[in-house]
């Protein structure tokens, strides 16, 4: 048995760019990581609102959320309605608002703030829930020995917008289907293609009068309609199977996940084109996904990476398509407010389709 | 020559290097239009590199080829449609039939629904695969596959056949029925350019080119090669009486070029032509008093010829 083991890493070792995957995948992947989520969890950036600007202590609460770690204050309104708005347009992420007459509710016999928060971004509108109230308890104790009362005395109300409290499968069912859509057609195309090379179909595929573009747009045919179906599929078991909400036509969804489809395609195929076999094949598109994973806001929302590397997010096609497909399922946006997030989609189909009809050759050396 | 080419295969100074190895090294080679031509050389001499560099599936290093005067990569079209190719390695859909693996290749060549069926049965009846057309391709016997690859790579009745050892693994039976198509397929006027490892079938070609290290170490008729290594036929004497006395009659014939003892009563003879030879020889032996116990034509194998060039 010593000599199997032997036998199959001398193998992996003339394999080199199946080493070169073992090797600088944890490598790459560990790094992308650590840069992205290792700068703890990053400012909130969120804005505030005092709507008891008399009042002594609105100002000390305002104070204590400054001091605060996990937020950092963007922008001040002065009311509730601008500053769901400005939750809403993405300029902040959350905001705290401090409602009339704070100061002296406290000291009668306790305040409540509001927190404004999205609910189509669920790891977010969690994390400021949870900072929120942690914020609350130190700010109760700070204030109440200001006053000299006895506490606790603040209490949190929740303003949610596109709530309230969607199911889980809601807010996620975006990045599922973007995990799907990236990694199944990938995959698959890459494969085939990779598998015509490795079994030597291609010698006599590429002496047949078909042109380079024919093979290339032939396959893309194929899995694309595959591919297609599979969406459907996912589709109807999401709608009709579990009920996920969706705020929006079913031919925008369609519309949105087709083009990020052909760009995964697009993604395999250039992937196949550097292969040599379909192990190799199939490693470049797997990874590929993890940090397309990791970068698309499903984890933790892109805004509270580390700054420099959200470019990463900002390359990241997921990130555009789970974002696009959270403004139409979740927030029920129109399809022409999405330009933000369909160019990139249209840029990632571009350059994938162009890539691979550049370096597929017709040759076999 | 007018309305028809010399040439089906023309190189001139074709070399492919991969990292520092010549693969092959600037091979001047002319396939004439009409014959079977056939390059035998050992494996690794650079055969395959060279087929596929002829097809258009490799770029060469250097130098030119011509396919009935066009270029294979300038104008790969008008070249696909001359050309039929047979590679080494089977390279049809495992996961296919007989038939569909046929038909996705007759449709890409563009034939038509009914030209397809009738072609079709046309090819499986002349590689004898009829009743196989709903086999799985992957499942066929090794020789099957064979004859499918044929059949496939003739699809487009191609002007130009090329086959990369289409007998490689086969067994000799089979092997004699595969030259029979060939030569069925050149009587009906395709050319054909095939590569083989094994001396015996290379004498079914019309003529040879011996390739050795990525070089053309010589082209010639099979006959021709044989006559080469000697510088003639070669005959066999062995005479009753004592050899000395015999190779001081031979000499003074003009028609032997050579005399060489092989061993105490052996001789072997270069002449220009066995066939008049062996008459004349008998007449003037017999005329000096040389008793005969045996006088013939030595059969010179390929591989006499391969080692004695090519070394």
């Amino acid at each position: 048995m010593a000599a199997l083991v032997i036998k199959e890493l001398k193998q992996l070792r003339r394999d080199v760019r199946t080493l070169a995957m073992v090797i600088g995948m944890p490598i790459i992947v560990m790094v992308l990581f650590g840069w992205g989520y290792g700068g703890g969890m990053g400012h909130i950036p969120i804005a505030v609102a005092n709507l008891d600007p008399e009042g002594m202590l609105s100002w000390s609460f305002v104070n204590i959320v400054e001091q605060s770690k996990a937020f950092h204050v963007v922008a001040y309104v002065d009311s509730l309605e601008k500053a769901e708005d400005m939750v809403q347009e993405g300029q902040v992420l959350g905001a705290i608002v401090i409602p009339e007459g704070f100061t002296q509710s406290y000291l009668v016999d306790g305040a409540f703030v509001i927190l404004v928060t999205d609910e189509s971004m669920p790891s977010i509108s969690r994390s400021l829930k949870d900072h929120t109230a942690a914020l609350l308890t130190s700010a109760d104790a700070t204030l109440s020995a200001e006053v000299g009362v006895q506490g606790p005395r603040l209490s949190l109300i929740l303003t949610t917008l596109y709530g309230p409290e969607l199911k889980r499968i809601d807010s996620f069912m975006p990045v599922v289907l973007g995990m799907i859509l990236l990694l199944l057609p990938a995959t698959l195309i890459s494969v085939a293609i990779a598998r015509e090379r490795e079994k030597g179909t291609f010698e006599a595929l590429v002496m047949s009068p078909l042109r380079r573009w024919e093979i290339i747009v032939g396959k893309l045919l194929a899995y694309g309609f595959v591919t297609f179906l599979d969406l459907l599929l996912t589709l109807a078991i999401a709608l009709y199977g579990f009920k996920v909400l969706m705020r929006c036509s079913l031919i925008d969804i369609l519309a949105v996940s087709t083009l990020f489809l052909v760009g995964s395609l697009g993604l395999g195929l250039a992937a196949s084109v550097v292969s040599r076999n379909q192990l190799q094949a199939y490693q470049i598109s797997t990874f590929i996904f993890i940090p397309a994973l990791l970068f698309c806001g499903a984890f933790a929302p892109v805004e509270i990476l580390t700054p420099s590397s959200r470019i990463v997010a900002y390359i990241n096609p997921l990130y555009y398509f789970v974002d696009a497909l959270q403004s139409l399922m979740v927030r029920g946006q129109p399809l022409y407010m999405m330009l933000w997030d369909l160019t990139p989609l249209f840029i990632y189909v571009v350059v994938t389709l162009t890539c691979s009809l550049l370096l597929f050759k017709a040759r076999v050396d | 020559m007018v309305g028809r080419l010399m040439f089906a295969v023309r190189t001139r100074g074709l070399t492919k290097r991969f990292k520092g190895l010549v693969a092959v090294d600037s091979l001047d080679l002319e396939v004439e239009t009409g014959e079977i031509f056939g390059l035998l050389g050992p494996n690794g001499a650079g055969k395959t590199t060279t087929i596929r560099m002829i097809c258009g599936l490799l770029l060469p290093s250097k130098g030119h080829i011509r396919i009935y005067d066009h270029d294979p990569f300038k104008e790969a079209e008008k070249v696909k449609r001359i050309l039929g190719y047979m590679p080494q390695k089977f390279s049809l859909y495992d996961d296919l039939t007989v038939w569909e693996n046929l038909d996705f290749y007759g449709s890409v060549y563009g034939l038509s629904k009914s030209e397809r069926e009738r072609r079709i049965e046309e090819l499986l009846d002349f590689v004898e695969l009829k009743g196989f057309e709903h086999h799985l391709a992957g499942k066929l016997s090794g020789g099957m596959k064979q004859r499918l690859s044929l059949a496939s790579a003739l699809l487009h009745s191609p002007k130009l056949l090329i086959l990369d050892e289409p007998t490689a693994g086969v067994d000799p039976p089979l092997r004699r029925s595969f030259w029979s198509f060939f030569r069925k397929l050149n009587n009906e006027g395709v050319t054909l350019l095939v590569t083989t490892h094994y001396m015996d079938e290379a004498e079914n070609c019309d003529r040879l080119g011996l390739m050795n290290k990525g070089r053309l170490v010589a082209v010639n008729s099979p006959r021709g090669l044989k006559r080469k290594l000697h510088g003639g036929d070669l005959i066999e004497l062995v005479p009753k009486s004592g050899l000395d006395e015999v190779i001081h009659v031979l000499e003074g014939l003009s028609f032997v070029f050579k005399v060489e003892k092989v061993n105490e009563e052996r001789l072997h003879l270069v002449v220009e032509d066995a066939e008049t030879a062996i008459p004349a020889l008998f007449t003037a032996l017999e005329r000096a008093g040389v008793e005969v116990r045996s006088l013939s034509q030595v059969n010179v194998n390929l591989e006499d010829v391969f080692i004695g060039l090519a070394g």
